[in-house]
């Protein structure tokens, strides 16, 4: 797929419209609809459907795959590369809070998330674990110490880094993530909307001179993720996504074991 | 015009200095500033004097004082107990004891049993319980009790001095104490000190949201640096708590309650401590909207003073005692055993 040119992309069956139709229009230039699936260089896979393991095993060599928030559910990645598309972890500002966390000296990340009433919180676990992966911060332990309908409580840690993680469920306000650091003398926190909208994250930094807001970028998470895609072809997610959902498995596997 | 109430302080340290004599000046048409009683006598004068005041080393002293009609003990907290009891035996008109009201279930029993016997009412320090936000929130929500399934409190603060010295200028401030971090028993003990000092604001708000009857269990707590601070989650029930907070070098102060329902949030922010900064800032959120209180410019201290003087005019019931013995039961619980579950080396550490 060459960067300059428009690249043909096939948006699978099913995928919801925020995540394929409106992203499409949003980069009309950038991409455009093929004739079949087979054509495309690019192919958008609903990773909420239960064969996207096999949607993603049947893609022709050459063919690069977009994966929209998918959960294990038993199926393992085929080690076939994809760009991974999250509700919270493709978000634009997700860069820029990476290079915050990574110049700023901290020792404990919150990372809290609402989600809906009624959420499938295994899945959510997964987003946020995806979320703190595009942050740069890869976990190497995650134990979940509580979960029921309301929510979970977990904690992991990421090399010399503690992170709580925690997901309530409510209908009183819509969807979105929360990560905060606390600094020597401020803290790091971004505020991460639903993924289906172009309402913009918020990156605050404070220190001892004061409290900034990096500019926004209205700009849905998905229309990011084929951005991304677009500027950097040889993208690939399908490794590191392996490795969280391994662990998010094995915590939830714990969890069910504990009870 | 009506006469004015007496009022007697026992303790004169930064709290006094910077809570209590700031409040008072605001209504300085209900109360007058009497007597001021502190271990130290060069403190006592000092306060004393700006205050207009008698200054004493005696509690015995103010307490018989027929001009001190009504107390405000802000004595080290070892002291709540036996001074709140002596102060209602000496027949005042209302007292008013900081947080925590005792250091034991039983001592806070104690008090409550002559509180009934003499009539005098008493009311705890909790300043966020006087908040008009709060009291809009509890009118605005309905039922609590068990009515959240997800309660947060936050405060993350400067160092106390920051506001403190805006809120007047403090004389003799107690110095900050070197702790060995590595040790799980100072840990365990920066908590405790945490949820009895700062954690203890928020007590009352987290057991009105409690399922009833529920034990809280720990699911993972730290005792943080210097001068304290803590983080604690837990679970009562259904309900899944996370308490945390932070005093450390940073100059914005945050201070966040939150309850989540399956259909409605409350998020409280509250003003810093010290600072007559007015009311908090509270909101219910539902799927249909959001509605807000309307902030005040009074914060919760001039607020239980407002309170201290309709209750020694007889203007309203003394408050039943026995809410703020149940608040300390929480406290004393969940620091008691977030302290053993630290000393236990249990959890992330």
């Amino acid at each position: 797929m060459s960067a300059r040119t428009q690249s043909s992309i096939w948006i699978d069956e099913g995928l919801e419209v925020e995540a394929g139709e409106a992203v499409l229009e949003s980069l009309p230039l950038s991409f455009a609809r093929a004739g079949n699936r087979a054509a495309a260089e690019v192919v958008v896979v609903d990773g909420r459907s239960r064969r996207w393991s096999h949607e993603l095993g049947s893609l022709a060599e050459g063919q690069v795959a977009v994966l929209v928030d998918p959960w294990v559910d038993g199926a393992t990645p085929d080690g076939r590369p994809f760009v991974l598309d999250t509700p919270w972890g493709s978000n634009a500002a997700c860069a820029a809070a990476s290079d915050a966390f990574g110049a700023a000296s901290w020792q404990r990340l919150e990372c809290r998330a609402v989600v809906a009433a009624g959420a499938d919180l295994d899945r959510a676990l997964l987003r946020l674990v995806c979320l703190l992966r595009s942050v740069d911060v890869a976990l190497d332990q995650l134990r979940v110490l509580a979960v029921n309908a309301g929510g979970l409580t977990a904690v992991a840690r990421s090399g010399e880094h503690l992170v709580d993680l925690d997901l309530t469920c409510t209908d009183g306000v819509r969807s979105h993530a929360l990560l905060r650091a606390l600094t020597d003398d401020g803290d790091v926190t971004v505020v991460i909307p639903e993924p289906a909208t172009a309402q913009p994250a918020e990156l605050t930094l404070t220190d001892a001179a004061g409290s900034r807001l990096l500019p926004t970028t209205w700009e849905s998470a998905h229309r990011t993720t084929w951005r991304r895609l677009r500027e950097n072809p040889s993208l690939d997610d399908s490794v590191a996504f392996a490795k969280d959902a391994e662990l998010v498995v094995g915590a939830l596997a714990g969890k069910e074991s504990g009870r | 015009m009506p006469q004015k109430l007496g009022v007697g302080i026992i303790g004169a340290g930064p709290v006094t200095q910077a809570i209590h004599l700031p409040a008072l000046a605001r209504l300085a048409e209900r109360f007058e500033v009497r007597e001021i009683m502190d271990a130290d006598a060069g403190v006592a004068e000092a306060v004393a004097r700006r205050a207009g005041a008698r200054a004493t080393g005696s509690v015995e002293a103010l307490l018989a004082n027929p001009d001190v009609d009504v107390v405000a003990i802000c004595s080290p907290h070892r002291f709540h107990a036996e001074q709140t009891i002596a102060a209602c035996r000496a027949g005042k008109k209302a007292v008013l004891c900081e947080k925590p009201l005792t250091l034991s279930v039983a001592e806070a029993e104690a008090v409550a049993e002559v509180q009934r016997e003499t009539g005098v009412p008493v009311i705890v320090g909790t300043m966020h319980t006087f908040d008009a936000a709060w009291k809009w929130a509890r009118e605005s929500w309905g039922e609590t009790a068990g009515s959240a399934h997800a309660i947060r409190s936050s405060i993350i603060l400067p160092p106390n001095a920051r506001f403190e010295d805006f809120a007047t200028e403090v004389v003799a401030r107690p110095a900050d104490v070197e702790a060995d971090l590595s040790d799980a028993a100072v840990r365990a003990q920066i908590a405790h000190l945490g949820l009895m000092a700062v954690g203890i604001h928020n007590m009352p708000h987290l057991r009105s949201f409690l399922p009833p009857g529920e034990p809280v269990r720990i699911l993972d707590a730290e005792g943080l640096q210097p001068p304290f601070g803590y983080r604690v989650l837990a679970q009562a029930g259904e309900c899944r708590i996370d308490l945390r907070c932070l005093m450390y070098g940073t100059w914005k102060p945050s201070w966040i309650f939150e309850a989540y329902g399956t259909d409605r949030r409350l998020h409280i922010d509250f003003t810093p401590s010290y600072v007559q900064a007015g009311s908090a800032s509270a909101s219910i959120s539902t799927p249909r909207g959001t509605t807000s209180n309307a902030p005040t410019s009074q914060n919760g201290y001039v607020e239980e003073w407002d309170d201290l003087a309709r209750l020694a005019l007889g203007e309203l019931p003394a408050p039943d005692l026995s809410v703020a013995v149940e608040d300390l039961r929480l406290a004393m619980s969940l620091a008691d055993a977030t302290a053993e579950f630290i000393s236990k080396g249990a959890g992330q550490r």
